[in-house]
């Protein structure tokens, strides 16, 4: 391929220049792809701009003033001394996950021990969490990618990718919505989902000139907005995720109002559509807008030399072959869940799906790896492990549902509050509960009931207010804990916690905004809201 | 009867007579019980005044037993029922409050029972690390009573907090109110409520935790300050171009 130039009969000189540039645009390319010299698992150090440093320096203190004050104020009534404790260890974390005095991998440690010493939580259940099952998965999920990664299968798929969609960045951004879209309905839980599709981002990433040790704004959109994606499409669909399910029954439990998944989708779809179309926007556009080099593959030659790159590849080898086996037989595993009863007579959970994969790739002579060869992410093992006991520990002393209860009383809502006023701040207010729990579930138990009660104390239809609270489940954007997808997208360290916040709280805003509107008008016409 | 059928009734007795122990409470009465509330007033020697009022429903029986944990109840006291009528008995270790309307005829539609008890829970100082006092309420409805609305309240001495609940009945549910109970502070002191709707028998109540004083380590308090003012003296080299990025490196 590299030698194409020189049998057209141009003369000798420019012939020798075109072969040394495509010669350079490959070595360059294959550098860019060789995904083992930008190890995950390798901490990248970067140089702190002015503001950054800045937040260096000064979010040490404040994090610690931040502590002080919520742990040594009275007690506030209704809350126990372990949730006060969880709420200021939790807040000085977060102060520090920001800001990064330290790195976030040493504030989870110190959150840990923050939570043992001050008795928010006891030692073996903040030990324990690095046994979950959302940590499990995440060292599965590394696995799997590195056998994608190291056949070159993850690098052709993504060549291919981008050769159809990846002429511009936003096309390619774009390609990745519409196929975490396409995935939502097929493959009920996030997290798969946001493992089969991390290889591909890695290496389009990787492309595009972004990578653990050196992102950029590319990187953070794509993502960032696959986060998005991931999430909020799950709440497009009624078997989106088993959150959604619960709110569901616990509609019909508590009102008698039954809703059919038909009803869920042509209410929701078109609201998380509308959703995803204005993030994807407003990510490159506004959020973190993308330089010039960035808006295409960072490579000489553009898309000419990721064909000729995809064409150096030759036929799919069979190492390629075997792991794409692997990595199907895991994807039919996540597929097909609700069928593994009947088949095997026991369930096979995502994790425990996911670590068959990983024992096949390790198997002698069969497998396609050795333990030394996978690229896993221990320090932000440890960061996740910190930042769920924290969020546990919020959910378990009752900090959580305390915040949430007293944000809800605040508003005042009684007899004779019109009800686009309660409308809004229900929506408003299971929106961003999200913040402060890790569990879907656990927020829906607590929430819906208060939903329902409200509207029947208030004489308001059930469903206008349960339905669209529910709609709000999946929405679990803005913290790196919120969500396993989260989590294990942030591992790859293309974005920090801060620019996770950004989006993510700009876009479940505006998820309120959408909803409210919808409420106006869609929902309207559908019957649902008054 | 066999001998396996009688060791079974053995082991079955053995459990209720522990859970009698145990518990705080249960009516013994036959008809229906409309409410059923226990409001635990606790003292920082471990004592605890305890008030019990019923709102009883349906045909009762002429006796209603209350099964108590301990032997000795400090002034005992009913309202609603002749004060000869109430008294403490004692039947093979198993400690009851007796309400006797058989001279009275009917019973009142509303009745209430006051006490007090000594070491309700370990008085002397922390039980447990971190300063904390553990603390235990259990009951357990042993008879055919079936209690519409049920609620118990612990409420602590002043000058101390809820801490933690280790473990809670009847657990959080997926439909419905998730937790059975909730805190929440009158006069400076902290209570925690625990509410069941229709306890039937064999249903059980129960909350153990945990509460300390509100007093807090100053020492803490001043080691961090210490530690936030010296990191601004000794991390002001971040702030010059070109200066580390502190705690990034690996």
């Amino acid at each position: 391929m590299g030698n194409e130039a020189g049998r057209s009969g141009l003369s000798t000189a420019p012939v020798h220049r075109d072969t040394a540039e495509v010669d350079e645009a490959n070595r360059k390319l294959d550098e860019l792809l060789d995904l083992d010299k930008h190890k995950l698992a390798t901490i990248p150090e970067r140089k702190a701009n002015a503001t950054e440093k800045w937040m260096k320096y000064l979010g040490f203190p404040l994090g610690i003033a931040v502590f002080l004050l919520l742990f040594y104020m009275p007690t506030p009534a209704g809350l126990t001394a372990a949730g006060q404790a969880v709420l200021a260890c939790f807040s000085l974390a977060l102060v520090w996950w920001i800001c990064e005095p330290v790195p976030t991998y040493l504030t989870s440690l110190i959150l840990m021990l923050a939570l043992v010493f001050t008795d928010a939580w006891d030692q073996d259940h903040v030990l324990g969490v690095l046994g979950y099952d959302v940590i499990w998965l995440n060292v599965m999920a590394f696995v799997l990618s590195s056998i994608l990664v190291k056949t070159n299968l993850a690098r052709r798929l993504a060549l291919n990718l981008i050769i159809r969609f990846g002429h511009n960045a936003s096309t390619m951004l774009f390609a990745f919505i519409v196929l975490q879209l396409c995935l939502a309905p097929l493959i009920p839980a996030t997290a798969p989902r946001a493992v089969m599709t991390l290889p591909l981002m890695l290496v389009v990433a990787a492309i595009y000139g972004s990578t653990s040790d050196k992102s950029n704004n590319f990187g953070k959109n794509l993502f960032l907005q696959n986060l998005l994606g991931i999430n909020i499409f799950s709440s497009g669909f009624m078997t989106g995720s088993t959150a959604n399910l619960i709110a569901i029954s616990l509609i019909l439990s508590l009102s008698g109002e039954k809703v059919f998944y038909t009803d869920w989708m042509f209410a929701n779809l078109p609201v998380v559509i509308v959703t995803m179309a204005i993030a994807w926007f407003i990510g490159p556009k506004l959020l973190f807008r993308l330089k010039p080099e960035e808006r295409k593959p960072s490579i000489q030659g553009g898309i000419d030399t990721l064909k000729r790159q995809l064409g150096r590849m030759g036929k799919i080898s069979f190492q390629e072959k075997k792991a794409a086996i692997i990595f199907g037989l895991v994807i039919f595993l996540w597929v097909s869940d609700r069928f593994h009863m009947a088949w095997f007579g026991f369930q096979v959970d995502p994790v425990m799906a996911a670590m068959v994969g990983a024992v096949i790739t390790f198997l002698p002579r069969i497998g396609i790896i050795k333990w030394n060869e996978a690229d896993i992410p221990w320090h932000l093992m440890l960061f996740s492990a910190g930042a769920y006991a924290g969020g546990l520990a919020l959910d378990n002393s009752g900090a959580a549902r305390w915040a949430i209860g007293n944000l809800f009383e605040s508003f005042h809502i009684g007899k004779g509050t019109n009800f686009w006023v309660v409308y809004v701040v229900i929506i408003a207010v299971n929106m961003y509960a999200h913040i402060v729990f890790t569990s879907k579930t656990m927020r829906v138990i607590i929430m819906m009931p208060m939903v329902i009660a409200v509207a029947q104390q208030l004489g308001f239809p059930v469903l206008a207010l349960a339905l669209p609270a529910a709609f709000t489940t999946d929405w679990v954007v803005t913290l790196p804990i919120n969500a396993k997808p989260n989590v294990i997208l942030f591992s790859t360290g293309q974005y920090s916690v801060l620019d996770n916040i950004k989006y993510g709280f700009i876009v479940a805003t505006l998820g309120i905004v959408i909803l409210t509107i919808a409420g106006f008008t869609w929902f309207r016409w559908l019957g649902i809201t008054p | 009867m066999s001998t396996e059928t009688n060791a079974m009734m053995k082991r079955v007795l053995s459990c209720c007579l522990f859970v009698l122990c145990l518990g705080a409470f249960a009516p013994a009465y036959g008809g229906e019980l409309s409410r059923y509330d226990e409001t635990v007033v606790l003292h920082s020697d471990g004592s605890a005044a305890v008030r019990l009022s019923l709102v009883l429903a349906g045909q009762a029986e002429p006796t209603i037993r209350i099964p108590v944990r301990q032997a000795a109840l400090l002034n005992l006291q009913a309202r609603g029922i002749a004060p000869d009528a109430v008294r403490q008995v004692e039947n093979k270790g198993n400690y009851f409050v007796a309400l006797d309307f058989s001279a009275s005829g009917t019973p009142p539609a509303e009745l209430e029972i006051s006490f007090r008890v000594k070491n309700y829970f370990a008085g002397g100082g922390p039980s447990a690390p971190f300063g904390n006092r553990e603390l235990g309420y259990r009951f357990v409805n042993v008879t055919f009573a079936r209690i519409e609305m049920f609620s118990a309240e612990l409420v602590l001495p002043g000058g101390f907090v809820f801490n933690a609940v280790s473990s809670f009945s009847p657990k959080a549910r997926k439909s419905g109110t998730a937790f059975p109970y909730a805190f929440s502070r009158k006069d400076g002191q902290d209570i925690v409520r625990i509410a069941a709707d229709d306890v039937k028998l064999g249903d059980e109540i129960a909350l153990a935790c945990t509460f300390k004083s509100t007093k807090k380590s100053k020492l803490l308090l001043l080691a961090l300050i210490v530690l936030a003012v010296a990191y601004l003296v000794f991390f002001r080299d971040l702030l010059k171009s070109g200066g580390d990025a502190a705690g990034t490196k690996a």
